[in-house]
């Protein structure tokens, strides 16, 4: 299968510390990965830089996306060529409608087709909007303006079946969501993947990976991808923490031990 | 007409802030001539604006008989609140030179008639100006009385050329129970110098909104005065400054019945050198008791040179009343302009979305009759500070 996207020896630095330090993927097409490590290994920044976020400088590697140099694009350039982030925290914007932001999104994600009229747009975004259980009222607010954690997260999910992009980045999608709230959304990623979509989820919960049925699972763990595999490793992740990992990557570092696993799998 | 020659210190001011034409020596008023009115209604036509009364170099021209009456309708008004002709506010090098008796024609105007809002422009042409005569002063002078009872809409366009100097006065009375939503809207390419001063009697309602770019040296100097128990002003205002503008809003609201209230709310924007100075002084005497106050002012700095000035300010000489204040600051949110670009806005869209969110309540409670001039304002607003 052809990669979309293709991630080779990735170092990261932000703010004088080295964030990531040779992270290594492949994502093919119509796949969903699974991204799972400890707090502060680098989770977020990976998704950030992805998606081009300021304040991080890109110190060492390369990364393709559906044959595209992705670090020298704009975030709004990476958007259109399809890629979407899913934010863990997303913004609240007052004054700008819901509706406003999704149809001149919709309208910019699409550009070259025919741009649909303001009813077109609506009735379109109120069948989504029952797709992801929220009612017609989110449109007519502010953007995120006032949501739940929840609530925003179905918002994410609503811009992620509107805009159709090729690869979408979740990060912690599932945090603020309940029992349905999961299960909902865990349908809805599996649809659009058998609709070719792809997906890099980053996420410590057990029960969203049942749900999704990943391609992989991989760990970072201190800058690197440490192990890659099936779903035994979330379930050794939830017996036995990140801390194992820690010591076998530090004898891995010195060139002890190999890690259970595929190491890496770029 | 005499000549009014500026200040020493002016003029230096002037040169210092890169002012067109700043070696100006002297100005002076202008006639309307007939070519100046023409082109004022040739401009009213372009703004998309249907005015039942020009002010054209000072001088009343009355488009709709109904709406408008003369002449001199100030001479009730001559000795009200003369202090606005003081330039204390801080960073105020320029001149505020308005004498509500200083004579000259000005005009009336009825408002209320259906809630269709009456439209009035200020227009100040240099192009009748002789090159030795650079600036002009034009004095146009505005008086709207409300009478008990009565609703009305009016809405306040300025306009000039590069070079023009508008100078000002509007003068509203509201009598017992009457109401005014006014509109006042500094369209592009103008500076001026407007005051307002707005008497309200027991339970009468003052709505004001304004908006634009304040061009130059502009200031707006307004004193509203609630003289009348439950009598009730806010303000609302949308403005910015870019280039090298230097202006200032100067707002003094006096509560000097019971059970009176106001509530100022200000978004101010400042792009590349542009300065702007906002001070919101609320006096509540101790005739006022029961009186509800509320200041508040939010700016935006859109580049480095930018500066802005916030200061809200109480004198509050009796226990019984409910005031609060506050100002902000700051940057357009990086995080957002993060979001919005990652959903494929440009950079250029995304600021310009979040200029609009942040301008969106100003048109809060606005009457529908106002609410598409206020957009287009708001839009023009934006695409200056995006489009310096």
């Amino acid at each position: 299968m052809d990669a979309l996207l293709s991630i080779k020896d990735l170092k990261v630095a932000n703010g004088g510390r080295q964030v990531l330090d040779g992270f290594s993927l492949t994502v093919g097409a119509g796949q969903i990965h699974v991204l799972m490590g400890p707090n502060g290994s680098g989770k977020t920044t990976l998704a950030s830089v992805l998606a081009g976020r300021e304040g991080y400088e890109v110190n060492g590697g390369s990364v393709t996306f559906n044959g595209a140099d992705l670090l020298v694009l704009l975030p709004e350039e990476r958007a259109r060529k399809g890629l979407f982030l899913g934010f863990q925290h997303p913004v609240e914007i007052p004054g700008l409608a819901n509706a406003t932001f999704l149809r001149e999104a919709y309208n910019t994600l699409h550009e070259g087709e025919d741009e649909l009229d303001a009813a077109d747009f609506l009735a379109m975004a109120r069948r989504l909007l029952q797709e992801v259980e929220l009612s017609d009222a989110f449109l007519s607010r502010g953007l995120n303006q006032g949501f739940s954690g929840g609530e925003k997260k179905r918002n994410e999910m609503l811009q992620l079946l509107l805009f159709k992009p090729r690869l979408a980045i979740l990060d912690e999608i599932d945090s603020g969501l309940d029992v349905d709230g999961l299960r909902l959304i865990a349908k809805l990623i599996v649809r659009r993947r058998n609709e070719g979509a792809s997906f890099l989820i980053i996420s410590h919960n057990p029960q969203l990976l049942r749900y999704v049925a990943p391609d992989a699972i991989h760990v970072l763990y201190g800058g690197r991808l440490v192990v890659s595999g099936g779903a035994d490793i979330a379930e050794t992740i939830a017996e036995r923490g990140y801390e194992w990992l820690g010591n076998a990557h530090d004898q891995e570092r010195q060139g002890a031990v190999a890690l259970a696993g595929s190491v890496g799998n770029g | 007409m005499a000549e009014h020659r500026l200040p020493d210190a002016l003029t230096a001011e002037l040169g210092r802030l890169g002012a067109r034409r700043a070696a100006a020596a002297c100005f002076a008023p202008v006639e309307p001539t007939m070519q100046l009115v023409a082109e004022a209604r040739q401009r009213a036509g372009m703004l998309g604006l249907h005015p039942a009364l020009m002010v054209v170099a000072g001088q009343p021209v009355i488009l709709d008989e109904s709406s408008c009456t003369q002449p001199d309708p100030f001479r009730h008004k001559r000795h009200m609140e003369l202090e606005v002709l003081q330039p204390s506010y801080a960073n105020s090098p320029a001149l505020v030179a308005l004498n509500l008796d200083q004579g000259g024609p000005a005009a009336a105007l009825s408002p209320g008639k259906d809630g269709q809002a009456v439209e009035v422009l200020f227009w100040d042409g240099s192009s009748a100006v002789p090159q030795d005569q650079v600036l002009q002063v034009c004095q146009g002078r505005l008086f709207i009385p409300m009478a008990a009872g009565e609703h009305g809409v009016v809405a306040i366009h300025s306009w000039g050329e590069a070079g023009a100097w508008g100078n000002h006065v509007v003068v509203c009375h509201l009598q017992r129970d009457a109401r005014l939503d006014l509109g006042v809207f500094a369209h592009l390419g103008h500076q001026t110098t407007l005051a307002i001063l707005a008497e309200l009697e027991e339970g009468a309602v003052l709505n004001m909104w304004s908006m634009g770019r304040l061009m130059g040296l502009h200031r707006t100097h307004a004193v509203i005065l609630l003289h009348g128990a439950g009598a009730q002003y806010t303000w609302r205002g949308a403005v910015g400054v870019m280039e090298q503008d230097d202006s200032a809003c100067r707002l003094q609201v006096r509560h000097l019945a019971p059970a009176t209230r106001s509530m100022v709310r200000v978004r101010t924007l400042a792009a590349q050198r542009g300065r702007l100075a906002f001070q919101g002084h609320v006096a509540i005497a101790q005739t006022a008791g029961g009186s509800e106050a509320l200041v508040k002012s939010d700016g935006l700095l859109l580049d480095q040179g930018a500066w802005l000035e916030s200061r809200p300010e109480f004198f509050i000489e009796t226990d019984d009343v409910q005031c609060a204040h506050g100002a902000t600051v700051g940057c357009l949110d990086r995080e957002a302009l993060f979001y919005l670009r990652s959903r494929g806005l440009g950079e250029r869209a995304a600021r310009r979305g979040l200029l609009h969110a942040q301008l969106q309540d100003v048109r809060d409670g606005m009457t529908q009759t106002l609410e598409p001039m206020a957009q287009r304002m708001t839009d023009q607003l934006v695409e200056a500070v995006l489009n310096p």
